[in-house]
């Protein structure tokens, strides 16, 4: 990974940065190539221009997110990392609710003990920060991806528009999807960049 | 399984941090479960010993755990 950032420029780094804010803002807890996606549209730059002139703006492609993965942008990410293992914590509150009665699995105390707290406040605070979350797999294959757009375009730099470019290649990613459900031909879009970008020098 | 199940499957299979913390998010709705479970039970007039018995744990457990002191 440290080999593909290297040849990053400052806006680049800034976007994989902005991305990771996104990630966070919505209460995931993983970097996919759709918040690269939005961290785009969201950018003064070229391709933000684009996408946003295409009908993806930030906050239309922040709402595809939510409705293609089939989530809501989530306080705790519990509920989230509960469903990688396969677990409905809403189906799991409903059958709670139906004995206990609305709101009871919420009110409910996760019993620690006082001395145990104060055990654990050490413990915390020898631990340190735990970084961001992780890009996913895909995510880190699209960041490749952006290396070998530039090789191709005959750029020594990797820009936001091999990114963008690297984002629009693959059929596979969630941020194919959110662009074909906010209404944008993922075929136009990098159509219109390459244009914009001109023919490899 | 949802996309944004398949998301933190596939982060996870990278980063033990994540799976780390499913973990924790299970232990905390084991929790929660066990609480509302005990409680209503204490409620129906069942004896700690009882109780532990249907939990698998000892008597003791229970009560630390569950008790008035117990939790904090």
């Amino acid at each position: 990974m440290r080999a593909v950032f290297e040849r990053f420029t400052p806006g680049a780094r800034q976007l994989l940065v902005r991305a990771q804010e996104q990630a966070i803002g919505m209460g995931h807890c993983w970097i996919g190539c759709e918040h690269l996606l939005l961290a785009v549209a969201d950018t003064r730059t070229r391709e933000g221009g684009l996408l946003r002139e295409k009908g993806a703006s930030p906050q239309a492609v922040e709402e595809a997110i939510s409705a293609v993965i089939g989530m809501e942008a989530c306080d705790g990410d519990d509920k989230i990392l509960l469903a990688g293992l396969g677990i409905d914590a809403d189906a799991v509150r409903m059958a709670v609710e139906v004995t206990f009665g609305e709101g009871a699995l919420r009110a409910a105390p996760t019993t620690v003990r006082h001395r145990r707290r104060r055990r654990l406040g050490r413990l915390r605070a020898r631990c340190t920060p735990s970084p961001g979350p992780p890009f996913t797999p895909r995510a880190k294959r699209c960041l490749e991806l952006s290396r070998r757009e530039a090789l191709r375009l005959k750029h020594t730099h990797i820009g936001v528009e091999h990114i963008t470019l690297a984002l629009l290649a693959r059929t596979d990613t969630v941020a194919w999807q959110v662009l074909l459900h906010v209404g944008v031909r993922p075929d136009d879009l990098r159509q219109a960049l390459e244009e914009a970008l001109g023919p490899p020098a | 399984m949802t996309i944004a199940a398949e998301l933190v499957h596939d982060a996870a299979s990278q980063d033990p941090r994540l799976g780390l913390r499913s973990v924790a998010a299970l232990r905390r709705l084991l929790e929660q479960l066990e609480a509302l479970h005990v409680d209503r039970a204490r409620a129906l007039g069942w004896s700690w010993q009882e109780i532990a018995c249907e939990l698998g744990v000892t008597k003791q457990t229970v009560h630390r755990k569950h008790g008035p002191r117990g939790r904090g």
